[in-house]
C-alpha cells in the first residue's frame, strides 16, 4: 500500500515538475492541489520502479533535457561527499551506488555533447575509483581507461564498455538502513539526476539486516561491466546438463585392472599358524580380495562411451602408457615430485611460449622471430659436442610471432599457433610443416590438442575459438560468445568439452558436438592466462593476470575456491598431477613455480603464509631470474617448467 | 578537451603532405586522433602480454597496426631506444634524431658479433619436493633471525611435551620436574644426500694423497669448493677432514701446500657460512704459518708455503675481521708470542713476521716495529755466525728480508694509501666501465679478450667453463694453474660489493705490494697502485671475456652482482 502510495506521489512530483517547467501554471496548481503527498514536499524512491513504463522515463528525460551540463557533475560531486562524509558503518557499502553513477553521469555528459564536462569529472574520479580505495582495482581502471577516450556521442555506440555498461543493470546490495539513508538524501537535496540514474540502470537489491563490513576484504560485489551485462546468459547456460565422466577404455583403468588381475591370485594357502584354511575361511578371503577390488574399480564405473568419432590409439601408444603408469609416482602433501627445469638463455625477449611433449623428452618453443624451436633432451649431446645448439631443430613458416604451442600425446605430430592468423601442424619425425590451418583472421593465441588427439582447438584475438580435427583444413565447430579475445584453450579429459579462457575474464565451457557455451563462469577480475582441468575432469582451474587461482565445480557451476594472490604476476600456466593425488602447480611472471594441494581434506587451513581459503600452499620453487612460461606434469609425475632468463636491464 | 592539442594534429597532417588543415577541422579530428591512438596502444598491451614481457616494444605496436590492418611503421626495429628531441622553435614538434651514415664507413666497419644462438639448460629445480642448491637454482635466502627465533620455540615445546610424554611413561622415576625444567634438545641425525656422500669420499681420498688424481682433479676440486654454493652441508665433514690431515701431513710440504688451498678455496666461497668453523680452520693455518719443522728436510722449500699461510691469514681478516675484531687480535697475540720467544727457531719468526705484515701495516707499526731493536741482536748474532752457506745463516737472511719488506710496507703506507684513494677508486671505476667497450664494438672487444686472454688465460675461460660440462675438455687443457689464478675466478663475486673489494685488493695488494717493492726496490707507490689495478681489472675483464664468449650461457654459473648492470 504504501509502496503504492509512494509511487504514485513520485510520478506526481515529475509531473509537477515537468509542467512547471513547461510553465503551464494552471495544470500544475490544480496537479498541486490534487495531490496531498506533495504537499509535504516528501518524494520517495521507489526500489523498482518499471523502467519500461514510458511515463517515467520520459518524464525524467524531459526534467533533465534542458539541464545544465555542468548540473550532473554537480550533483554527483554532492553524492560523492555526502558517501564520504556519511558514518563510517555505512560508508562502505554506500559507495557501492557511487560507481555505476559515476559511469552513466560520465556518459550521460558525452551524450549531452559535453565532453569537457565529462573529461574533468573523469579526471577528478579516475584515481578515486582505480586505485585510492583500500584494495585497488585494476578492473575498474581497464574499466575506466576504456572510457576515459570517449568523447563524442557516435563512441557511445562503438565503445565495447560504454554499450556494456548502457545495456546492464548493475547490481549493488544495500542494507535497509543505508538504502533509507540514501534514499532521504537524494530527497532533501532534490538530486533528481543521480535518482534517474539510479532507478535506470542499477539493480537495488535491498538486504533485511546489518550494513556488510567490507573493510578487510575486497569487494565481492564489485562486478566487471563486460561480464556482468550477459547475466542473463550467464544463469540459463549454466542450467545447461553437462556430461563430465571420463571415457571408457582408458589405459588408466585398463592399468588398475591388470593390477587387480595380478594381485588376485595370491590368496594364501595356509593362516598364520601354519594350518591349512578350511574352505570357508577361504571363501571369506576370497571375497574381500573382490570386494577390494570392486571398490578399486568403482571409480572407473562411470565411465561414459565418446559421442564423437575418435581415431584408434596409435600403435605403441598403448605399451608406452603402460609402462608410464607403473613407473608412475604416487604423489601427495608428504611426496612432492621431483621438477625439471628448463631455462632457455640467450633468448633477448623474444620467447613466446613454451611446451612439452607428454613423456617430457622434448620442449618446444615459440618464438617473436615466427620461428619454433625442439629441443630433443633424450638425444643428449654427445660427448664430444662443444654445446647443445646441435640438437635444436629450428620449424620455419609462420610470417609472424609464435603465440602457442601444443604437441599431440603420441608426441609424433605438433600445432604451433601465430600471430598470422594460421595454425601449423608440424611433425617431429620430419621436422617439416604438415599443414596450415587458415581460417581465423586475427592472431590465434592459443592452440590445445584433445587428449584422444585428432581433434584440437585454436583460440584467437576475433573473439571465437574453433575446434578442428587434424585432417580437415576448415574448422568443424566457431565457439562464438566471448565479448573479447579468447586467450587460452584447455581439453576437457573426456572428449566432449573445451574450455576457453578470456580477456573479457571469463571462462566458458564448450560442447563440441553442439557448439555452445555450457558453462559460463565469472569471478575473475583480469584477463585469463591460464587453465586447467583437474584430473577426473569434474573441476576447472583457471588463472588470472592478477595473480589469482581459481577452482570452479563445472556441474555446479560455481567457484570452490579463489587464491587470490596466488602469485604477484600474471600466472602463466598451470598443471595437475596424474593419478588421483590432486596437487596443482602453478608458474608465474614472479618467477617461482608453486605447488599446492587441492584435496578438501585441508579445507579451512587458514594463517599460514601464503595460504587461501582452503588450499594448502605446499611449496615454492624460485627459479633465477626466470619466470614460469610453462608448467606440466608429465605420465610419470615428473614435473617439467621452463621459462627464459631474463636478466634486468636499466 | 583531448589530450591532444590543436597544433599537434596539424604538425601530423604536414608530416603526411596534407596541408591547411583549419583549427577547427582540428579541433574536431583530435578526439578522433586520441580514440584511435588509444585503440593501438590497448591491442599492442595485448600483443605484449601474450609475448610474456612486461615492456611496450616497437614490435607490438607494429603487430597492432598489422592486425587493424595498417600499414607498420618501418625503421624503429632496433632495440635501442629512439630518443625524442624537440625541435627548435616548435613547442609541439618532435622528431626522432636520425644522423646520417657514411656507407663506406659503415661498410668499412668489421662485422659485428654473431648473437649467440638460444638454448636451453635443463637442471633440477626440485628432487622430490626439496630444491636442491646448484649454481642454476636461485639463492634460498637466509632465515631471519625472528623466524629463527620462533622455530627454536616451537622446537623447545615439542622437546618439552616429548620430555614430559617420556616422563609420563617412566613413571618410576623420582626427578619428574627436574625431567620438565631441563629439557633435553633431540639430537639431530644430520642426513647428507648420495651425491655429497660421494664428493666427500673423493675429496677425502685425494687430501689423504691415496688417490693419486693428479692436477686436474686438484683444479676441479679447488673450482668447485671455491664456487658450489651447495657444499654448506658438507663443511663440518672439510673442516674436520683438513684438521686431521694437517695433524699427519706436517712432513709431506705437496700435501700441506693442496690442504692450504682447500682453505683458501672456502674461503673464497661465499655462500659458506664460514663462521662456526673459523676456531678449526685458524689454527690450522697458524700450523702451518709458524711450526717448527714442516716438511722432510730444512732445505725444503717451505717458505713459500710459510708465505701462503701468511696470505691466508690475511685473507680470514679481510673477511671476519669487521664482524668479529677479536679474531685479529686473537692471531696476531698468537703470532707476536711466537716472534718474541728466542727458543723458537728463525723459521717460526719468518711465519710470524710474514703473518704479521700480511695483516696490514698498522700492525706492523704497532707490534712489529717496537720489538725490532731487541730482536735484531738475536738476527744479527744468528747472521755473523757459522758459515755463510749454512742452514741457520739461511734462515736468519729470510727473516731479515721478510721484516725489511714488512717495514717497507709500514713505510709507504700512508703514501700508498694516498695513492690508491686518489689513482685507484677513479681507476678502478674506469677500469669496470671500460669493458663496456669491447661489446659495442665487436673487433676491438676480440683484440682485448684475447690479449686478456694471452696474459691471463686462465682466469676467463674457467668461470665459465666449471658448470657446464660440455666444456670441460678446454678447461681440461687449462688445467694446470695454480690457486692464484682460482681466486681471481673468484673476482666477479668479489666486485658485488664494491667497497669489499676495494678493501679486500688493499689486503691483497699488501701481499703484492711486499713483492712489487721488493722487485723495484723501494717503495714507489705508483707502481703498487699499478699492481692493484691490474688486479682489478684481470677480474672485471674476466668476467667480460667469459660474457663475451658465452652470453647469458655464462651468466648461471657466476653470483648474480650488480656488475651485471654494469656490464650490460
Amino acid at each position: 500500500m504504501t509502496a503504492d502510495l509512494s509511487k504514485e506521489a513520485y510520478i506526481d512530483k515529475l509531473l509537477l515538475q515537468y509542467l512547471e517547467k513547461k510553465k503551464y501554471t494552471q495544470a500544475s496548481h490544480a496537479l498541486r492541489l490534487d495531490s496531498k503527498a506533495l504537499q509535504s514536499g516528501q518524494m520517495t524512491l521507489a526500489p523498482q520502479p518499471d523502467p519500461k513504463k514510458g511515463l517515467i522515463r520520459d518524464l525524467i528525460y524531459y526534467m533533465t533535457a534542458e539541464e545544465d551540463p555542468a548540473h550532473y557533475a554537480k550533483s554527483f560531486d554532492r553524492l560523492a561527499t555526502w558517501v564520504d562524509d556519511s558514518l563510517d558503518q555505512y560508508k562502505m557499502e554506500l559507495r557501492r551506488i557511487l560507481y555505476p553513477v559515476f559511469i552513466h553521469t560520465f556518459l550521460e555528459l558525452v551524450e549531452r555533447g559535453a565532453p569537457g564536462e565529462a573529461a574533468q569529472l573523469m579526471n577528478r574520479y579516475k584515481r578515486q575509483f582505480a586505485e585510492n580505495s583500500a584494495f585497488p582495482s585494476r578492473m575498474r581502471k581497464q574499466e575506466l581507461d576504456d572510457l576515459q577516450g570517449i568523447s563524442q556521442k557516435a563512441q557511445v555506440k562503438t565503445n565495447r564498455t560504454a554499450q556494456a555498461a548502457r545495456s546492464m543493470r548493475y547490481p549493488v546490495k544495500l542494507s535497509t538502513y543505508s538504502f533509507d539513508l540514501l534514499t532521504n538524501f537524494l530527497q532533501a537535496h532534490k538530486l533528481t539526476l543521480p535518482l534517474g540514474i539510479i532507478n535506470e540502470h542499477v539493480n537495488l537489491q535491498v538486504v533485511q539486516g546489518k550494513p556488510a563490513k567490507l573493510e578487510h576484504e575486497p569487494d565481492e560485489e564489485e562486478v566487471s561491466l563486460l561480464a556482468g551485462h550477459m547475466q542473463e546468459d550467464v544463469s540459463t547456460t549454466n542450467q545447461k546438463p553437462l556430461l563430465l565422466g571420463l571415457l571408457k577404455s582408458m589405459v588408466e583403468d585398463k592399468f588398475l585392472e591388470m593390477q587387480a588381475a595380478k594381485e588376485s591370485p595370491d590368496i594364501p594357502e595356509v593362516d598364520e599358524d601354519g594350518k591349512p584354511l578350511t574352505k570357508k575361511a577361504r571363501t571369506a578371503l576370497v571375497r574381500a580380495a573382490e570386494k577390494e577390488r570392486e571398490k578399486r574399480l568403482s571409480g572407473a564405473s562411470d565411465r561414459i562411451e565418446p559421442q564423437v568419432p575418435l581415431p584408434p590409439m596409435p600403435e605403441g601408444l598403448e605399451a608406452e602408457l603402460l609402462e608410464d603408469l607403473e613407473n608412475r609416482v604416487s604423489l601427495s602433501d608428504a611426496a612432492l615430485p621431483s621438477a625439471v627445469f628448463y631455462t632457455f638463455v640467450n633468448t633477448h625477449q623474444s620467447l613466446n611460449c613454451v611446451n612439452f611433449s607428454s613423456s617430457g623428452a622434448m620442449v618446444a618453443g615459440g618464438f617473436a622471430d615466427s620461428s619454433v624451436r625442439v629441443y630433443d633432451a633424450s638425444k643428449g649431446p654427445s660427448k664430444g659436442e662443444k654445446s647443445q645448439r646441435d640438437e635444436a631443430s629450428v620449424l620455419r613458416g609462420h610470417s609472424r610471432p609464435v603465440y602457442g604451442l601444443d604437441f599431440s600425446p603420441d608426441s609424433r605430430l605438433l600445432l604451433s599457433a601465430s600471430g598470422d592468423g594460421t595454425v601449423r601442424l608440424w611433425s617431429t619425425d620430419l621436422f617439416a610443416n604438415l599443414v596450415a590451418y587458415r581460417g581465423h583472421t586475427f592472431p590465434v593465441w592459443d592452440v590445445a590438442m584433445g587428449e584422444q588427439g585428432h581433434y584440437f582447438a585454436s583460440a584467437s584475438a576475433d573473439r571465437t575459438a574453433r575446434v578442428w580435427c587434424t585432417e580437415r583444413a576448415q574448422p568443424l565447430r566457431s565457439l562464438v560468445g566471448h565479448h573479447s579475445d579468447v586467450a587460452v584453450v584447455c581439453w576437457h579429459p573426456g572428449c566432449h568439452y573445451v574450455a576457453t579462457g578470456s580477456h573479457d575474464r571469463t571462462v566458458r565451457l564448450w560442447d563440441i558436438r553442439d557448439g555452445c557455451a555450457h558453462r559460463i563462469l565469472v569471478g575473475h577480475r583480469a584477463p585469463i592466462t591460464a587453465l586447467e582441468f583437474a584430473a577426473d575432469g569434474s573441476t576447472l582451474y583457471s588463472g588470472d593476470e592478477d595473480g589469482c587461482v581459481s577452482a570452479w565445480d563445472l556441474a555446479q557451476a560455481k567457484r570452490l575456491h579463489h587464491a587470490p594472490a596466488a602469485h604477484s604476476g600474471p600466472v602463466w600456466s598451470l598443471a595437475t598431477s596424474k593419478g588421483s593425488s590432486g596437487l596443482l602447480a602453478s608458474g608465474g611472471a614472479d618467477s617461482t613455480l608453486r605447488l599446492w594441494s587441492t584435496t578438501d581434506s585441508v579445507a579451512g587451513q587458514d594463517g599460514q603464509p601464503g595460504s587461501t581459503s582452503g588450499w594448502k600452499h605446499l611449496q615454492s620453487f624460485p627459479t633465477k631470474a626466470t619466470p614460469v612460461f610453462a608448467v606440466k606434469f608429465t605420465c610419470r609425475n615428473l614435473l617439467l617448467g621452463s621459462g627464459a632468463l631474463t636478466l634486468r636491464r636499466k | 578537451m583531448s589530450l591532444l592539442s590543436k597544433s599537434i594534429v596539424q604538425a601530423f597532417a604536414e608530416s603526411v603532405a596534407v596541408g591547411d588543415v583549419t583549427p577547427e577541422a582540428a579541433d574536431a579530428l583530435a578526439p578522433h586522433l586520441e580514440v584511435r591512438l588509444r585503440e593501438i596502444i590497448q591491442d599492442a598491451s595485448k600483443f605484449m602480454r601474450h609475448s610474456k614481457r612486461h615492456t611496450l616494444s616497437t614490435e607490438d605496436i607494429n603487430s597492432a597496426l598489422i592486425s587493424n590492418l595498417k600499414e607498420p611503421i618501418y625503421g624503429y626495429g632496433s632495440k635501442v631506444p629512439a630518443g625524442f628531441s624537440s625541435a627548435q622553435g616548435l613547442r609541439d614538434t618532435f622528431f626522432v634524431q636520425d644522423p646520417l651514415c657514411d656507407i663506406n664507413e659503415v661498410l668499412a666497419q668489421p662485422l659485428p658479433k654473431c648473437p649467440v644462438e638460444v638454448g636451453t639448460l635443463p637442471h633440477w629445480l626440485a628432487i622430490e619436493g626439496k630444491q636442491p642448491t646448484t649454481a642454476e637454482n636461485a639463492v634460498i635466502e637466509r632465515r631471519k633471525p625472528a623466524a629463527k627465533r620462533t622455530r627454536a620455540a616451537a622446537n623447545l615445546d615439542n622437546t618439552s611435551a616429548d620430555a614430559a610424554a617420556a616422563a609420563a611413561s617412566a613413571s618410576g622415576r623420582g626427578n619428574e620436574t627436574e625431567e620438565r625444567a631441563a629439557p633435553v634438545k633431540n639430537v639431530v641425525k644430520h642426513v647428507l644426500s648420495q651425491e655429497l656422500l660421494l664428493y666427500l669420499e673423493r675429496v677425502t681420498g685425494l687430501l689423504r694423497g691415496d688417490g693419486g688424481g693428479g692436477q686436474h682433479l686438484e683444479i676441479g676440486l679447488l673450482t668447485s669448493i671455491a664456487l658450489d654454493p651447495g657444499l654448506t652441508p658438507l663443511l663440518p665433514y672439510l673442516t674436520q677432514l683438513i684438521c686431521q690431515e694437517v695433524q699427519k701431513a706436517l712432513k709431506s710440504l705437496r700435501q700441506l701446500r693442496l690442504l692450504l688451498k682447500v682453505v683458501r678455496a672456502l674461503l673464497q666461497n661465499v655462500h659458506m657460512a664460514l663462521e662456526s668453523h673459523l676456531h678449526q680452520l685458524i689454527p690450522v693455518t697458524l700450523t702451518c704459518l709458524v711450526a717448527k719443522n714442516l716438511g722432510g728436510s730444512p732445505a725444503e722449500d717451505h717458505w713459500s708455503l710459510r708465505d701462503a699461510a701468511a696470505a691466508l691469514v690475511g685473507l680470514v681478516i679481510a673477511r671476519f675481521g669487521s664482524e668479529y675484531p677479536d679474531v685479529q687480535t686473537r692471531i696476531s697475540r698468537q703470532l707476536l708470542k711466537a716472534f718474541l720467544d728466542p727458543a723458537r727457531p728463525l723459521a717460526t719468526h719468518y711465519g710470524a713476521v710474514r703473518g704479521l705484515a700480511a695483516m696490514g701495516p698498522r700492525v706492523v707499526r704497532l707490534l712489529l716495529v717496537p720489538h725490532t731493536p731487541a730482536y735484531s741482536a738475536l738476527l744479527d748474532k744468528a747472521l755473523s755466525s757459522g758459515r755463510p752457506s749454512s742452514v741457520r745463516r739461511l734462515e736468519a737472511e729470510r727473516v731479515q728480508s721478510a721484516l725489511l719488506s714488512a717495514f717497507r710496507l709500514a713505510w709507504t703506507d700512508s703514501s700508498m694509501a694516498q695513492a690508491v684513494r686518489s689513482y685507484g677508486e677513479a681507476g678502478m671505476r674506469f677500469k669496470l666501465h671500460a669493458p663496456k667497450q669491447p661489446l659495442r664494438h665487436g673487433a676491438s672487444g676480440k683484440c682485448k679478450r684475447e690479449a686478456d686472454a694471452a696474459a691471463d688465460p686462465g682466469s676467463g675461460k674457467p668461470a665459465a667453463t666449471t658448470g657446464s660440462q660440455e666444456d670441460g675438455a678446454e678447461g681440461g687443457s687449462e688445467g694446470d694453474k695454480t690457486i692464484e689464478e682460482a681466486s681471481s675466478q673468484q673476482g666477479p663475486g668479489e666486485s658485488a660489493h664494491p667497497a669489499r673489494q676495494g678493501e679486500q685488493t688493499t689486503v691483497n695488494g699488501s701481499g703484492g705490494a711486499v713483492q712489487a717493492n721488493e722487485a723495484v726496490g723501494d717503495g714507489n707507490a705508483v707502481q703498487v697502485t699499478h699492481e692493484i689495478l691490474k688486479q682489478t681489472e684481470t677480474s672485471a675483464a674476466a668476467l667480460m671475456a667469459a660474457y663475451c664468449t658465452f652470453s647469458d650461457r655464462a651468466l648461471p654459473f657466476v653470483p648474480f652482482s650488480p656488475l651485471f648492470d654494469l656490464c650490460l
